[in-house]
């Protein structure tokens, strides 16, 4: 059997078949050697056989010759002698029957032991044969049954882990051509190394002949570049020199505070200025825009990193004196505007924020922003805006950040425009209350000038003393003169009158909504001022300064709006608790009639400087009593006719709405601001 | 060894943005005092700065915390100047900080003057799933479509209150940076020095 033919038998199995096919041989060797001796045995035998047979002839032979002594001379002797013969004769056939008979047994015994042994190996052949088949097939099948369970594990397991290892394999492979190629190329390397460094050699050698044939030109050369760049070092000396010159002259002008550039009549900052290509605009570039507000003249330097703020004077400005200034809304892009100049060139310019655009456009347009013929905010939108406040507080007050977390945009501008701006009808019930608090915050950020106007808050960064960050280093005299009638418009005066009085109410529910009245204060300083020249440092003082402002204003509101607050000023003027002010009022308001309201409001309202005034001194007022309020609408149109009744068209909304004790058919509300009564069957209860 | 090392590293400067409530504060918080404060306090402007070894490298991170309020709009720009990386957090609780996402991003390539720059958004606030209303697919779905002009752009949900993915959304904004300054950066930079001489 060829063993080494099997593939599936193991070394060890092959080694104990060959180990046994050898036991086989050589019990087979050793079987001969038996037959041989036997056979030897044999031949030893019949040899004596035949030395026997040669010896009973030769007695025979003697036995004639001593019979015929014995006729001849003997007789007695003879007869003995022929008994002899006889006994002797007898005893040899005997002995040769014995002989064949021992060589015949012999010869069975050998051909039956031999043919026993014959059986025998057959027989022993024949199981060895069987067990090495058995064996095999059990490996065989014990082999399968592992490749199989193998095969089955690797498809269950992961089918990347034979790709892995058929990679692996492969990865092996490509290394190993890899690193003969590499070991290859290192050798090729090699030889062209040593060729380059012979060539080398040789070049250098040649060289260096060379050079010292001609030493002295050489070194003549050598003198002149020198001289040369020593001259080249010197005049790149004078030019850095001329540089930094230049650039310190540059830096100083920089440094120049910004209030003292406008001042002078400039508008300054950066634009995109978009690149036109066939009139659609391709491209942004950012420009450094400046624009003298007398002559209207504009110039646009492009920026580049190497000369910022385009002071530069390297490319070439844009610029031209300005005609007209348009809003664009056909570019897609947000704060965009066109500018025409009288060149007959057009410029579209982007601006990077909203305030940033409002302020350009503003100044393109030749627009000079300034208290007095600035009316914003307007009486009606300012009458929206508190109703605004009042639907907050009348639900809203608890919302956790509010005035924090932001509405979502597009609900807000919605409002805004819509209803704070438009004055188109809306039921602020159903508008979320971040969504509401977003948009008062967007509409008083929106104003062209801050709530406390641009002088407060110039008066403001002025004051500021950062030694001293306490809330009171401001003379409180000084701060009412400021927010007095002379210096406010009484629109902001009453906007932010009831503004405070929204946050007192906000931050008392700072358990709840997480709002005390350090964080609104913090929150509303930016909305209520912001610096005219936007930049960071004023804008982050502002911020810094505005807040603890904000925080005075809430806290001793009744000194500083006197004429707006002294209806509720109580005689121990406890201003630091406002809030157990306000609770102290409420019982005695809801206890007066509808008449003794609308008299309470005109005496209020003779506290104030002038007569439009006392609708506002009142409503602040009622605004205190604590009773069940409800919102309205009007159904129809109505016209006052009596001083204390409203007069109103149809499908407004109507806030505070009390029923008036005593009085059937008539109720107190507030309709866009205003306070008065309203006939029951005019409105619909909400 | 590791002090020379640590002198010698330029601090890289990570602006926190994002919209009011959002988380800004207590992310930075965790992060560089490893901290959660229940303060409700809104930020006008902090920052804070902290070393760490990214990828066996020294880092020295300068964080700035900023302004979310709508409010403080105006100073945006200003510290978008400064900032190399920017963090750009919305909360997933509320709708109005995600939308802003978008535009703040905007922003940043408009100041930046760069139609690529390192940006990691983060989802904020993951840890109130009950009040959870912005998707992490709407969220993907943003960022992907940034990625497509802007490589340095990724997207993760943390949650500062859990440190969930805290320190994973500072790291990978620096690795962002790495990767962008050993790209399309370089390349930039050197293009400004040529122009200066």
């Amino acid at each position: 059997v060829d063993y080494n033919a099997c593939l599936l038998d193991g070394p060890d199995l092959r080694g104990a078949l060959l180990d046994q096919e050898r036991m086989l041989d050589d019990s087979v060797k050793s079987m001969k050697r038996v037959i041989d001796s036997f056979n030897r045995v044999r031949e030893t035998g019949l040899s004596h056989s035949e030395a026997l047979l040669a010896f009973g002839r030769a007695i025979s032979e003697l036995g004639a010759g001593s019979s015929d002594s014995t006729d001849a001379g003997k007789p007695s002797s003879s007869v003995g002698a022929l008994k002899a013969e006889r006994e002797m004769a007898s005893f040899f056939v005997q002995l040769s029957q014995d002989l064949e008979y021992i060589e015949e047994a012999r010869r069975r015994w050998l051909a039956n032991s031999q043919r026993l042994f014959v059986d025998e190996l057959n027989s022993q052949r024949a199981k060895i044969k069987a067990f090495l088949s058995d064996t095999r097939r059990e490996y065989y099948e014990e082999t399968r049954r592992f490749y199989h369970n193998q095969e089955r594990a690797l498809a269950k397991a992961a089918p990347q882990e034979r790709d892995m290892d058929v990679e692996r394999i492969e990865y092996f492979g490509r290394t190993y051509e890899y690193v003969k190629a590499l070991q290859f190329r290192q050798a090729m390397n090699k030889s062209r190394f040593f060729e380059i460094i012979a060539s080398l050699q040789s070049v250098w050698k040649c060289f260096y002949q060379e050079c010292n044939d001609n030493l002295g030109d050489r070194e003549q050369q050598m003198h002149h570049m020198n001289k040369s760049v020593m001259l080249f070092n010197s005049s790149v000396e004078s030019a850095e020199k001329e540089l930094d010159e230049n650039k310190q002259q540059l830096l100083s002008s920089q440094l120049l505070p910004a209030s003292l550039r406008t001042s002078s009549g400039q508008h300054e900052g950066y634009l995109l200025l978009a690149q036109k290509k066939l009139g659609i605009p391709t491209s942004w570039q950012r420009c450094y825009c400046t624009l003298i507000l007398e002559s209207r003249h504009i110039s646009l330097q492009p920026y580049s990193p190497a000369n910022p703020a385009g002071s530069s004077a390297a490319a070439a400005p844009i610029s031209g004196f300005v005609s007209s200034v348009t809003e664009d809304t056909s570019s897609g892009r947000k704060f965009t505007f066109e500018v025409a100049t009288i060149e007959g060139r057009s410029l579209l310019l982007q601006a990077y924020s909203n305030s940033n655009f409002r302020a350009w456009v503003q100044a393109l347009s030749g627009q000079r922003g300034s208290v007095s013929d600035e009316q914003l905010p307007g009486q009606a939108d300012a009458d929206r805006l508190i109703a605004c406040l009042r639907s907050l507080e009348s639900r809203g007050l608890q919302e956790e950040g509010l005035y924090r977390v932001e509405g979502q945009n597009r609900e807000v501008e919605e409002l805004l425009q819509s209803f704070v701006l438009g004055g188109s009808p809306c039921n602020l019930e159903t508008v979320g209350e971040r969504v509401l608090s977003t948009c008062i915050k967007r509409y008083l950020k929106r104003l062209p000038q801050p709530l406390l106007t641009f002088d407060f808050v110039e008066y403001l960064i002025n004051s500021s003393d950062p030694a001293n960050d306490s809330q009171s280093h401001r003379p409180l005299a000084e701060l009412r003169d400021r927010l007095s009638t002379d210096k406010l418009p009484a629109v902001n005066r009453r906007l932010l009158a009831e503004l405070l009085q929204h946050l007192r109410r906000v931050a008392d529910q700072s358990t709840a909504n997480r709002m005390p009245a350090d964080n609104l204060a913090m929150v509303f300083a930016p909305t209520l001022c912001w610096p005219r020249q936007m930049n960071l440092q004023s804008v982050q003082l502002c911020a810094v300064e505005g807040k603890q402002l904000l925080l005075l204003l809430m806290q001793k509101a009744e000194e500083l709006l006197p004429d707006l607050f002294q209806s509720e000023a109580s005689p121990t003027d406890d201003a630091a608790s406002p809030s157990s002010d306000v609770e102290s009022r409420a019982p005695v308001l809801r206890q007066a009639s509808g008449d003794d309201i609308i008299e309470s409001a005109n005496k209020s309202g003779s506290f104030g400087r002038g007569g439009s005034r006392l609708h506002q001194a009142g409503q602040l007022a009622f605004s205190l009593a604590d009773g069940p309020r409800c919102c309205a609408r009007t159904l129809y149109p109505c016209t006052a006719d009596a001083e204390g009744d409203l007069s109103f068209s149809a499908s407004e909304l109507v806030y505070d709405v009390h029923r008036i004790d005593g009085v059937e058919g008539w109720c107190c509300g507030v309709i866009g601001g205003r306070r008065g009564i309203i006939p029951l069957n005019y409105v619909q209860m909400l | 060894m590791s002090k020379s090392v640590s002198k010698s590293v330029k601090p890289i400067k990570i602006v926190v943005i994002g919209s009011g409530g959002v988380g800004k504060s207590a992310l930075t918080l965790q992060f560089s005092k490893s901290k959660f404060f229940l303060d409700y306090d809104p930020t006008i402007e902090d920052s804070f700065s902290k070393s760490c070894y990214i990828d066996n490298e020294m880092a020295r991170l300068d964080i700035l915390d900023t302004a979310g309020q709508e409010e403080f709009t105006s100073m945006r720009e200003q510290y978008m100047r400064l900032g190399q990386a920017f963090l750009v957090v919305f909360s997933v609780t509320d709708r109005k900080g995600f939308e802003e996402v978008d535009s703040l991003i905007q922003l940043i390539y408009r100041v930046k003057d760069r139609e690529a720059f390192p940006i990691m958004v983060a989802g904020n606030k993951i840890d109130l799933q009950n009040d959870r209303c912005i998707d992490q697919s709407l969220a993907q779905e943003l960022v992907q479509r940034h990625q497509e002009f802007n490589p340095y752009c990724a997207y993760i949900e943390t949650s500062a209150k859990t440190r969930l993915n805290v320190d994973l959304v500072f790291h990978d904004l620096v690795r962002l940076l790495r990767l962008y300054n050993a790209k399309g950066g370089s390349k930039q930079a050197k293009k400004s020095k040529c122009s200066l001489l």
